[in-house]
């Protein structure tokens, strides 16, 4: 089975390889759902950040039915980490917000699985003026200039009618799959299974909406290069990877709860 | 420092729970029955504050001058028109009527208000004071204070007035209750009034305090049974302490050893208290005798 979208635990690699690259090694404050697809995500990023020297100064999983999040937020403020990752589902990311504001603490960079991504439903949860800096991971988004994407966007349009911003991100998913699929195709012009397998396995890179792919022995995408957005100025805006798109540059210190930007 | 900040929070989350348990367990005490809709009965007085705030401008505390009585009115109604008419089998169809008005209730809020998260976000939800390395969150000390004085009322009620001692008297023995001339179809109907009036005070800090659907309820229903068995099913008081104790070791475990645990070690706790005492911390042995 190969699987063309970032996988789980590339999900936020794209963040680690910035900090990694633009921030000298700091603590970091980790915290995650025990959930199959968020704590991947944590692991990954931690996995990556850990071998290039960050050290983990909180490291705390709670499962699903947690709603008191006021004890996992105390002991990332009293870590003062500089950096937080949250492994987060809407709800609680939104609580962790509110528990940080509450706590007085404000970490330099803070990213959120998900939550942030959740547009004016975001803004209501936290409050316009603490958004600013927030970062959040995302695979695909309409205005990426990877492969093809554009013409997909417009296909689609032409079809199904409705905005771009409609677009669900299940869509690029699997279109990708699909130009993936016609690239191996035209290149060893046959459809037999188990040609298309030794192709795919033989490390050649693909081009698809969602980025490069390349897959590993396991059938993952090992060169999934998701984007990251972040609020700036009340718009959620993409930021990384850096030259993909419609970049603003990365705001690389949060600011303060309450001062907007 | 932490491990106090960890207590401090778990006093004061307990104080709301307590109310949203003090209904649980104020049914239970005097109709036999489990009101499984009380969690979603919690998120429907989150969304009935939800829409007076973002609707009218009402803030959440004052709101409750709504949607107590507004809540009070669907518990009486609930009792007159699904449990009143109940002849046989009247504990296990009386639980399964709630559960049945949970379902429905659930399904009314999800069709108006869709599945989007929504949350209560007044001017002071993330407002905190600090004392020291401590922080002691705005929210909750309000809520905690609201807690106290409303479940304080309620004790007044119970102990202190006519409708109190009806209300006792059917707790222990509704037979003869009757036979002394307690009109008990009454008292149970406000009894179910007032435990729904309460899901609305703990609905109203549910929805300032965290993001919900009408999904949510599902987590709070577990909780506040869990809650209602250790503190012993009928008291108030065992409702506050079981709520505080949850909570407490809930915090304590998460800062201490990890959150994953939390809850566990609390239903272990729950598990040898109820086989030193079965009728839970303030519970009666022997509820009816009949």
């Amino acid at each position: 089975m190969f699987d063309v979208s970032a996988s789980a635990s590339y999900q936020l690699i794209t963040f680690a390889k910035w900090l990694a690259a633009t921030q000298k090694p700091e603590k970091i404050a980790y915290a995650s759902m025990t959930d199959p697809f968020l704590q991947p995500m944590l692991d990954g990023a931690r996995s990556y950040l850990t071998n290039h020297g960050f050290s983990s100064a909180v490291y705390k999983l709670y499962p699903l039915e947690t709603t008191d999040f006021t004890p996992i937020a105390s002991a990332i403020a009293a870590s003062k980490a500089p950096v937080v990752v949250l492994g987060t589902m809407p709800p609680d990311g939104y609580a962790f917000i509110q528990d940080l504001i509450q706590d007085k603490f404000s970490p330099k960079v803070l990213i959120e699985a998900s939550g942030p991504d959740q547009g004016s439903a975001f803004i209501k949860a936290v409050g316009a003026r603490n958004t600013g800096g927030i970062m959040v991971p995302n695979t695909w988004y309409p205005g990426s200039t990877y492969y093809q994407n554009a013409e997909m966007v417009q296909m689609y349009l032409k079809m199904f009618g409705g905005t771009a911003n409609n677009i669900s991100a299940d869509v690029a998913e699997a279109f990708s799959s699909g130009q993936v699929l016609t690239q191996a195709v035209e290149h060893i012009k046959s459809t037999s299974n188990s040609a298309l397998q030794a192709y795919l396995h033989s490390g050649v890179t693909f081009q698809s909406v969602q980025g490069p792919v390349k897959f590993l022995p396991d059938g993952e995408n090992g060169a999934a290069t998701p984007f990251v957005f972040q609020w700036q100025k009340g718009t959620l805006q993409d930021v990384l990877p850096v030259g993909v798109g419609t970049t603003k540059p990365v705001m690389a210190v949060k600011p303060p709860w309450g001062a907007g930007g | 420092m932490l491990v106090l900040q960890a207590i401090i929070d778990g006093i004061l989350v307990g104080g709301f729970y307590a109310l949203m348990a003090g209904g649980l367990t104020l049914v239970f005490g005097v109709m036999d029955i489990v009101n499984f809709a009380q969690g979603i009965l919690v998120v429907l007085g989150a969304y009935l504050s939800y829409a007076l705030y973002s609707h009218l401008h009402i803030d959440p505390f004052l709101g409750l001058l709504i949607t107590i009585p507004v809540m009070f009115g669907v518990g009486i109604t609930v009792y007159w028109t699904m449990i009143k008419p109940i002849k046989r089998e009247r504990v296990i169809m009386s639980l399964l009527t709630m559960f049945a008005v949970g379902t429905a209730v659930e399904g009314i809020l999800d069709y108006i208000f869709t599945s989007n998260l929504v949350a209560i976000h007044t001017s002071y939800v993330n407002a905190s004071v600090r004392l020291g390395s401590l922080v002691f969150p705005s929210i909750y000390l309000y809520a905690f204070v609201m807690s106290v004085l409303i479940l304080g009322g309620v004790y007044y009620l119970l102990y202190r007035t006519r409708f109190g001692r009806s209300l006792r008297a059917s707790m222990q023995n509704p037979t003869a209750a009757r036979l002394v001339g307690i009109n008990t179809d009454w008292v149970s109907a406000f009894t179910l009034g007032i435990g729904v009036g309460l899901a609305a005070a703990g609905g109203m800090v549910f929805g300032l305090t965290n993001s919900f659907d009408a999904a949510s309820s599902y987590d709070l229903i577990s909780r506040l049974l869990a809650i209602v068995i250790l503190g012993g099913f009928g008291s108030l008081s065992g409702a506050l302490v079981a709520s505080i104790l949850m909570l407490v070791i809930q915090d304590v475990v998460a800062v201490v050893w990890s959150p994953t645990w939390g809850q566990t070690t609390f239903y272990i706790v729950l598990v040898l208290v109820l086989l030193i005492r079965p009728q839970g911390l303030l519970g009666r042995k022997a509820v009816r005798a009949q």
